[in-house]
């Protein structure tokens, strides 16, 4: 390495460093943070500091927020205070129960919704959803067939590690708990049988997810493992 | 408190489970809130930039990847992003960076699985090897958010000697981390 070029390394993981530290103002903060979007290698170096440096975390001492703060943020996502149906509508025991009678209680509540219910008033739209993550490895695709009630999972790419399994998730509205849709098989292409009731959840609404789980999936009724991959179904 | 158990529950928090969340704030606001006192020291900016990182948590665990930052350190990182960003707001003269200081992603680089699969060293081991006045500068850059010009007040030093403190212990900080030898800072 010539001279030169270690130097320029050295500005450039200098740069990186100010950067993770919250140093850089002005310009020089303006034009990291485009490269922070652009450039991968200066990125990856911003975030190899970023973790190195968290090592001094252990020194930020815990000082308990006080109850108003918690109240703030909970109303801030979820609206008012929740009400009996919509905590009970969260809760993953109910859930489990609910996903075991083939989603009775679902059914009250979307039985006025028409299966695409997206906000284009597109007619004859694909339900889809694009399950992938930047630089992850597991991606999958699902497709909802309306006719025959199915829903097709295609594995585009990734596999569990082993002694695990992939495991897939629905959940049919933004904030309810997640309900299993089972383990993943091996094979690329699979379908899932879906009840009448499932039908009606399958809105763009709802979202799908993957976790790594242990072998034959998650024994909570939740996802226990990290969550790979989520995504919006979508209508096209 | 796990890290696993965190991770678990970021994971369920990405598929917006609320009791999750709700458990997640139990066990971690405590820390939060002290990063955000620590850098903002007010309490009633450190309340409000507490209350945003929950948000943004919520809004962006799906950023969450294991295996770089430990899950804790990451919410660290985006209550502390965030509370450095307000704190030179405050100061004025700052750009708008809110879309600036990302949350970082959390996957490790290349250059941090490197390091880290290189040595077993680590931050804190490395800084006790710099001078203790170095060493308290970079401190004071991490945990409380002070700009150079705060630093070269603090230590009573021109600001362009303690950008040359802060490069030059940053470089030789890469270095021991890396396995290298400490070079004289």
């Amino acid at each position: 390495m010539t001279d030169t070029a270690h130097h320029d390394r050295d500005d450039e993981d200098w740069l990186a460093a100010q950067f993770a530290l919250g140093l850089l103002e002005g310009d020089a903060l303006s034009q990291a943070a485009r490269r922070m979007r652009t450039d991968r290698i200066f990125a990856s170096q911003v975030n190899s500091w970023q973790v190195q440096l968290s090592d001094l975390d252990s020194e930020f001492t815990e000082v308990t927020p006080p109850a108003s703060v918690k109240r703030a943020v909970t109303t801030r996502l979820f609206g008012a205070e929740p009400s009996m149906l919509s905590r009970l509508w969260n809760s993953v025991p109910l859930w489990r129960g609910v996903a075991a009678l083939g989603v009775v209680a679902a059914v009250a509540v979307s039985l006025n919704n028409p299966v695409y219910t997206d906000p284009d008033g597109l007619r004859d739209a694909q339900l889809i959803t694009a399950l992938f993550a930047p630089g992850g490895e597991v991606a999958f695709i699902t497709r909802f067939d309306a006719e025959r009630a199915v829903l097709r999972v295609n594995r585009v790419s990734g596999e569990a590690e082993p002694g695990r399994d992939l495991e897939l998730w629905f959940a049919p509205t933004p904030t309810a708990a997640p309900m299993s849709m089972g383990v993943v098989p091996e094979q690329q292409v699979y379908e899932i049988e879906l009840t009448p009731e499932l039908v009606e959840l399958m809105t763009t609404n709802a979202h799908f997810g993957v976790s790594d789980e242990p072998e034959g999936g998650s024994t909570t009724g939740a996802p226990s493992g990290p969550v790979l991959v989520v995504a919006d179904i979508l209508a096209i | 408190m796990t890290a696993e158990h965190i991770e678990t529950l970021i994971g369920r928090v990405v598929l917006k489970d609320r009791a999750a969340f709700v458990e997640l704030y139990d066990l971690t606001s405590a820390k939060l809130f002290g990063v955000c006192l620590r850098v903002l020291k007010d309490r009633a900016e450190a309340e409000e930039a507490v209350q945003e990182a929950f948000v943004r948590i919520w809004k962006n665990a799906a950023s969450y990847k294991p295996g770089g930052f430990s899950p804790i350190s990451w919410m660290v990182a985006i209550a502390r992003n965030h509370s450095i960003d307000r704190l030179r707001k405050q100061r004025g003269g700052h750009v708008e960076i809110d879309e600036a200081v990302q949350i970082p992603d959390s996957g490790p680089g290349p250059e941090a699985q490197l390091i880290a699969s290189d040595t077993g060293r680590r931050v804190t081991t490395c800084l006790d090897g710099l001078p203790e006045d170095r060493a308290s500068a970079v401190r004071g850059a991490y945990l409380e958010g002070y700009s150079y010009a705060e630093l070269a007040e603090r230590h009573a030093v021109p600001l362009n000697t303690m950008k040359t403190w802060l490069r030059r212990s940053l470089l030789a900080l890469r270095d021991c981390l890396g396995g290298g030898k400490m070079e004289e800072v």
